[in-house]
């Protein structure tokens, strides 16, 4: 397998980018965002994708005037070391992902759904399924993230549909919530949460042209967003701001909570799949990019013998925290400062690159 | 080759992922279905578990249906929920699993003197879950409430707390569906009180012990789970609710309180009252009412005084005349109607009244003053419980008789024309 990674089309950059930026919705995080923002905190992955819109855009307006994947552009406007310390940064920025999403993922399942399994037997069956989908590449990542799109969609949904019966509407007021700036800074700080979306300019010319890189991000990380604001308003609708912000997963809370009946109850098991399956797909991209991003610059002619070496180095760095909460504040640190870092200054220097590079040259042609 | 052996393997994984996970029986595994909670001597407390035995309900095989006890309780004292837990392997001989419990039942001692560190911690704890129902034995033991369930016609004892709590709102709203996560909610959010449906061990020796008289032009008494006078059948009774105060049992609601309480938060779906004949007190007139629409609630701050003013649609269908006058027609009608009005006005009124002598917003009207408030501190900077207490609360009931059931006038009786 050659760190060429194929062609891939809409379809495939839309499975990615909502896969990738999806899997914190069934963590802590919308738990520790009601927690700051209260009764607003639902506009908080609103706020945060308008953001990420913004530099996204400028990034586009950069990739067409420039040519290749983010690694060459980088080459062109900053030269060649610079590039490699871009590579290098977005490589362990996709590792760390991967490394926070491991380790939470699977002492969630130990709390949810195998209470009584050995931790590092859950961590390795996590880690050998994310072995199998990165060595297949990521076409098919892409169309398995694809596919599963409507499922994973479909069954949210069906979770929110079912829990209406403890819905107050009331819980959604005062609408402020903690206050509209609170919620604009939160938002903000939150906007790393996209960070997954730069896989598609640095797989850049494999999803053929730009306008489909800008279509699959607005659709697929605006899906994810769009979704993800309903779950948290959800959530504030059946717990309130007061439990809503307590909760260490409140999606399988909402789950556990159904019961429409005798017969319509306990339906949680049914959603662990769901989410163990966003979980080891996103876990896999991750692994995939850090991987792309080291053979990229090294022009490597296959990625598969690193792909066990990664997937051993992330799961020893996952067990490293002594517990999970260390690793909900990790991620939450890592989340608004090197994810931020990682969402705004690469495709904001490039921009301004870009800026300056026509403003040079137009200048040259006057004289 | 590498892909065939993958196959296989991915193949042999298959047959793992069965879902055995703790590769235990179901007869290794004690099921405990109810858990009673009572005061005990030295800070501690009494845990009562019912514990299921499938085999009894399912029968030896080839036999077909249960036999014997479906059902043991078992009583443990202990320093916490959790220690109880671990003691009951001192004399059960299978694992238990708390993830089926249906009711948790608190003895009407140990609610009073307070629930929220008791339960509190439960929802931490993954085999609890806010879909149970909570409820507190009245005038009696939790334990006694397990023991003296005993239904006729469900086979499991959880089987008839959850008919029962699911019927509530379509059998009168003389008891409410009280969920424990509701319950949790309310002792963490600013306003509203905590409510818990009570569940009494009734003599069953018809012997009438009303908890107050009919309020006129209502025929019926008002009664607890203990005192309603019956005869056979369950002993166990469902009937009003034990209303809270900052987690505390502070008192309790009658049945027909409780049935106001059902209509105001709008969990009523139908139920029979039978009211005094206008033109003929000494009779009474059988009406099956149900919501017209949902409460209307609007909310104001004058003066710096709370205020609320409740609108309710109900609406009737009358289903007995003792009298035999003819209230289907146009005057007689608007009668009727105005007598039932007044009738839910004043009991409305009055169960407010009693919930607000001890600050307990069990119907949850705080929360219609959220719209007046932008920030959520500013809403929870309020003293709610105080102020519950000082509320200016008025009542409008307006009632539609609909339908007169199968009869389109009434003829009079012979020798009363």
């Amino acid at each position: 397998m050659s760190f060429h990674p194929g062609r891939m089309g809409m379809a495939e950059g839309i499975g990615l980018t909502f896969l990738v930026t999806f899997p914190r919705i069934f963590l802590t995080t919308p738990a520790i965002s009601v927690d700051a923002v209260k009764n607003l905190a639902w506009a908080t992955p609103l706020i945060a994708f308008a953001a990420d819109l913004a530099v996204f855009y400028m990034l586009f307006y950069a990739q067409a005037r420039l040519r290749g994947d983010l690694f060459s552009q980088c080459e062109q406007c900053f030269g060649r070391p610079v590039a490699w310390l871009v590579a290098i940064f977005y490589a362990a920025v996709f590792m760390l992902d991967a490394t926070l999403l491991l380790r939470q993922f699977a002492e969630n399942t130990l709390l949810t759904a195998l209470p009584y399994a050995d931790f590092r037997f859950v961590i390795i069956w996590y880690a050998f399924f994310v072995v199998i989908l990165v060595y297949f590449g990521i076409e098919g990542l892409a169309r398995a993230s694809y596919l599963m799109l409507p499922w994973i969609i479909f069954s949210i949904f069906l979770v929110l549909a079912l829990a209406a019966p403890f819905y107050d509407p009331y819980n959604l007021l005062p609408w402020q919530g903690a206050g509209v700036g609170e919620a604009a800074k939160r938002g903000l700080l939150l906007a790393g949460l996209n960070i997954g979306g730069v896989l598609l300019p640095i797989l850049g010319p494999q999803f053929q042209t730009v306008k489909t890189q800008k279509v699959a991000f607005v659709l697929g990380a605006g899906g994810s967003t769009v979704v993800r604001s309903v779950m948290v308003a959800g959530f504030i609708l059946a717990f309130g701001v007061a439990e809503a912000g307590e909760k260490t997963l409140p999606f399988f809370e909402l789950s556990r909570l159904v019961y429409l009946s005798r017969y319509i109850q306990r339906i949680e098991a049914t959603f662990i799949i769901i989410w163990v399956i966003v979980g080891i797909l996103s876990i896999a991209i991750n692994i995939y990019m850090a991987l792309y991003l080291i053979a990229r610059p090294l022009k490597l002619p296959s990625l598969r013998p690193l792909v066990p070496v990664m997937a051993m180095i992330v799961v020893n760095m996952a067990i490293l925290p002594p517990d999970v909460m260390t690793v909900a504040q990790i991620d939450s640190m890592l989340l608004t400062t090197l994810f931020n870092f990682g969402i705004v200054v690469v495709p904001l220097a490039l921009f301004l690159a870009v800026l300056i590079r026509r403003k040079r040259r137009r200048l040259r042609c006057h004289a | 080759m590498p892909r065939l052996i993958l196959g296989i393997f991915l193949l042999l994984t298959a047959l793992l992922l069965a879902g055995c996970n703790g590769s235990r029986e179901t007869d290794e595994i004690a099921y405990i279905t109810a858990v009673g909670i009572d005061s005990a001597p030295e800070g501690k407390i009494k845990v009562s578990y019912r514990i299921a035995q499938p085999a009894a309900l399912a029968g030896e095989a080839g036999k077909g249906g249960g036999g014997g006890r479906t059902t043991e309780v078992l009583g443990i004292v202990a320093p916490s929920l959790a220690i109880a837990r671990d003691e009951l392997g001192a004399s059960v001989a299978r694992v238990p699993n708390l993830a089926h419990i249906k009711a948790i039942v608190i003895g009407e001692d140990l609610a009073r003197q307070g629930l929220g560190d008791s339960l509190g911690p439960l929802m931490r704890f993954r085999e609890f879950r806010g879909s149970m129902f909570i409820l507190v034995a009245k005038g009696t033991t939790a334990e006694q409430v397990l023991r003296q369930n005993k239904p006729i016609i469900e086979k499991l004892p959880s089987r008839f707390v959850e008919g029962m709590m699911e019927n509530a709102s379509v059998t009168g709203g003389y008891h409410m569906q009280t969920f424990f996560h509701h319950f949790y909610l309310r002792l963490k959010a600013a306003g509203g009180a905590p409510i818990a449906t009570l569940i009494g061990v009734n003599p069953l020796t018809e012997e009438d012990q009303p908890s107050a008289g009919p309020t006129s032009p209502e025929k019926s008494y008002e009664y607890l789970p203990e005192k309603l006078p019956r005869t056979a059948g369950n002993p166990a009774t469902l009937l009003g609710v034990a209303i809270f105060y900052h987690g505390s049992m502070v008192g309790v609601l009658t049945d027909e309180e409780t049935r106001m309480l059902s209509i105001l938060v709008n969990e009523f779906e139908r139920g029979f009252i039978t009211i005094e004949d206008p033109l003929e007190p000494s009779r009474g007139i059988n009406v099956l009412m149900r919501p017209g629409s949902s409460p209307r609630i609007d909310t104001a701050f004058v003066d710096g005084r709370a205020v609320v003013r409740i609108h309710i649609l109900m609406e009737g269908e009358v289903t007995s005349i003792g009298s035999g006058i003819n209230y289907e027609d146009g005057e007689y009608r608007t009668l009727l109607e105005n007598q039932i009005s007044q009738l839910f006005e004043l009991e409305m009124t009055q169960m407010l009244r009693h919930t607000q002598e001890v600050n307990a917003d069990v119907a949850n009207l705080s929360k219609y003053f959220r719209p007046h408030f932008a920030r959520y501190q500013d809403f929870r900077s309020i003293d709610w419980d105080n102020l519950y207490s000082q509320m200016d609360i008025q009542v409008e009931v307006e009632t539609k008789i609909r339908r007169f059931g199968l009869m389109r006038n009434t003829a009079p009786l012979r020798g009363k024309e």
